[in-house]
């Protein structure tokens, strides 16, 4: 079979999702378009090899419904008769287009395929796509639905992660991701988003606060009481008997951001990249994703790592690099603590705590900085996961060649 | 002031006249946009105007838009930028009509514009700016956005307030076709507010600033919402969409027809200040296009011609 290699990884920075956001007077599809072009300019791709486009979007209604992967390569200037599909693995999509299209790469579909998303959570907000799952009795209530913040902090709760915890994760992250800006470490694969006259409108991660400590954060109110309140704890109770009450700890400043950005990833064979005299970053050793319990929902990823390195014959002791999105600091502690993970390895230049999560792009964003990071320390391997919605996981094992 | 002159009046009801120095009409000259700015501050700070009425000293009419030589020589420059600074400063310098109109706007007092006779391009976007607008009837009056007749677009709020007031569809031929709007239109549209005689719009204008002690505009008050419900509504994918269509099946107009849509569609789903950031970046586009300044070339040219 033909091996997946990783060419370039490219993403904008991250805006804050707000009408105030810098990127929130700039389109999906331009945030989309942008990316697009920077894959094919800083490699001198030619369009016509690539076999497939395939865009990880979240809420694909309205500005981003109708496959905006198809109508952004054709913005971008791709040959006509590249391809584009819009793909959702919930908060995984990004990384799932990755999979997808290096399983393209090795059944011999692809040449090239580029891989990413786009998620601008300022204009096309979350919930804008409805679904049965939170609403439809036929699922919420006899597979016992709770929101993700309530699953969170049950994941708090069974495995004992206090606020203080939580929190101190946060800092961590805010901390880590603001010595990776002030290092430059992003600077190889940051695209600055231009605005509609060419100018850059936004070169850094907006969403970041650098000033964060335990004693600002513990000011934070917990944000899910309420929803607990409103019924969700007592689904979660009644799903786990022995739960007793739910510490609620999480909070926005706990919590992955909500923030617009998209990303890219160039993904070949060999043999096509030596046509255009690339240079490969790195292979894809594998990729798989997994159902965990519905309810708590955020457990995933643990259960697909151990499922990815076992099917590649590997152990957490062959991976140098953890990167695991921060949807919520529980689930990165429950992880470390599941998998006995070095928390030095994991996340080492921060997460959506600090730099947000546009839920369709994050997947791809994060496999990228996790490769710029095996470059920088010249290590070899790294396994990339997310958490996702309904109760699932996704990841990839990559390797640097 | 060279081209304003401000006189307060009873009740504090301030009253300015726009009267370009040693020119028979009004233009938006770079001294008008400067003194548009001053005045904005103004009228803002001096606790003895409760509000203003803006009108023309000239008897051809209100204000006929752009300075057109001053305009063309900004093309040229806009046209040669190529650089990160040179697009930053192009785009500012782009954007400075707009930004006094908004500080006008925004300047927390009433403001009614009194219209009369040609009120054209860049001076109907100065009414527009206005909170309200009243025009005097008359067979010389003529309202228009004409900026696409030109290879050019609206720069001054002209796409975004239009849109705000009259929905996206209705906006759509006033803004593409640039064609002369008759008073019962702008009526409907909400172009304009009032039609008045000339001998009683000032006492109107004044009348309706006592009655609005604060002023804001409707796209600025919290929970506004686009008049026909903007693009990602039944009616953007129904009727806007099939209209976009149709005017790219329309030969003639290109780079300005398609700036004009963007700026619409991308300006309708953004709060007013960055809509008009954004409107200022496609003027900025259009405005330095090759297409652009041979139309405006060809305009100088006709007028000589006529001349």
């Amino acid at each position: 079979m033909t091996e997946a290699y990783i060419y370039d990884a490219v993403r904008t920075p991250r805006g804050k999702g707000r009408p105030d956001g810098a990127l929130h007077e700039m389109t999906a599809l331009s945030l989309a378009t942008q990316v697009l072009e920077a894959v094919r300019d800083r490699n001198g791709l030619d369009t016509a090899l690539v076999d497939d486009v395939i865009l990880g979007c979240v809420m694909p209604v309205g500005e981003q419904g109708s496959d905006i992967a198809r109508i952004a390569a054709l913005v971008a200037g791709y040959d006509r008769q590249v391809p584009g599909v819009q793909i959702n693995r919930f908060c995984a999509s990004g990384l799932e287009a990755c999979n997808m299209a290096a399983a393209k790469v090795a059944s011999g579909e692809a040449r090239f395929a580029v891989a990413g998303g786009v998620e601008s959570m300022s204009r096309v907000p979350l919930g804008a796509d409805g679904g049965a799952m939170m609403v439809d009795p036929t699922f919420a209530f006899d597979h016992y639905y709770a929101p993700q913040g309530i699953g969170a902090d049950m994941i708090a709760t069974l495995h004992g992660f206090s606020r203080a915890d939580v929190d101190g994760y946060a800092v961590q992250s805010q901390e880590r991701a603001a010595a990776a800006w002030s290092e430059g470490r992003f600077a190889g694969s940051i695209v600055p988003v231009k605005d509609q006259a060419g100018v850059v409108l936004l070169d850094h991660d907006e969403h970041m606060r650098p000033q964060t400590d335990l004693q600002s954060l513990g000011a934070l109110k917990p944000a899910f009481v309420k929803m607990g309140a409103a019924g969700f704890d007592a689904v979660a109770k009644a799903r786990y008997p022995d739960l007793g009450e739910i510490s609620h700890v999480h909070h926005g400043g706990n919590s992955s951001g909500i923030v617009d950005g998209a990303a890219g990833v160039l993904i070949g064979s060999k043999e096509a990249g030596a046509s255009l005299g690339l240079k490969p970053r790195a292979r894809i050793l594998g990729g798989a994703s997994i159902g965990s319990e519905p309810t708590i929902m955020l457990t995933g990823p643990e259960f697909v790592t151990r499922k990815l390195l076992d099917r590649l014959g590997m152990t957490t002791a062959d991976i140098d690099l953890f990167e695991l999105n921060e949807a919520f600091a529980a689930v990165v502690l429950r992880y470390i603590q599941a998998l006995e993970i070095d928390p030095a390895i994991i996340n080492v230049n921060g997460g959506a705590i600090a730099m947000g999560h546009p839920l369709g792009a994050t997947g791809a964003m994060i496999l990228g900085t996790v490769l710029d990071e095996l470059e920088r320390t010249d290590k070899e391997t790294a396994l990339v996961n997310l958490c996702v919605g309904a109760g699932m996981g996704t990841a990839t094992v990559i390797a640097r060649v | 002031m060279d081209n304003f002159t401000l006189d307060i009046g009873s009740g504090g009801v301030a009253v300015v006249t726009f009267d370009a120095l040693g020119k028979s009409m009004n233009t938006i000259s770079h001294a008008v946009q400067r003194e548009l700015g001053e005045l904005a501050h103004l009228l803002g700070a001096d606790d003895r105007i409760v509000g203003a009425v803006l009108r023309s000293g000239k008897p051809g009419g209100f204000c006929a838009g752009a300075d057109l030589r001053e305009l063309a020589a900004d093309m040229e420059v806009w046209r040669a930028a190529t650089s990160q600074e040179d697009l930053r400063t192009g785009v500012a310098a782009a954007g400075d009509f707009s930004r006094q109109v908004r500080a006008l706007e925004t300047c927390g007092k009433p403001l009614v514009a009194v219209v009369h006779g040609a009120v054209l391009g860049g001076g109907l976007e100065l009414a527009l700016g206005c909170h309200w607008r009243i025009a005097i009837e008359s067979s010389s009056l003529c309202l228009g956005l004409p900026e696409a007749t030109l290879g050019l677009m609206p720069g001054a709020g002209g796409t975004q307030r239009l849109i705000r007031l009259a929905g996206l569809v209705a906006a759509l031929p006033v803004l593409l076709d640039g064609a002369p709007i008759e008073l019962p239109d702008a009526l409907a549209l909400g172009i304009i507010d009032l039609a008045a005689q000339e001998g009683e719009a000032i006492d109107k204008a004044r009348e309706w600033i006592l009655a609005n002690a604060t002023a804001q505009a409707p796209w600025d008050v919290k929970g506004f919402r686009m008049p026909d419900g903007g693009p990602h509504t039944a009616m953007g994918y129904s009727v806007f969409g099939p209209q976009v269509a149709a005017r790219r099946g329309t030969a003639g107009q290109g780079e300005a027809a398609a700036n004009i849509l963007k700026a619409m569609y991308e300006g309708a789903q953004v709060p007013m200040h960055a809509g008009l950031r954004i409107e200022s970046r496609y003027f900025f586009n259009t405005a330095r296009s090759p297409a652009a300044a041979k139309q405006v070339e060809a305009f100088f040219a006709a007028r000589k011609a006529a001349v």
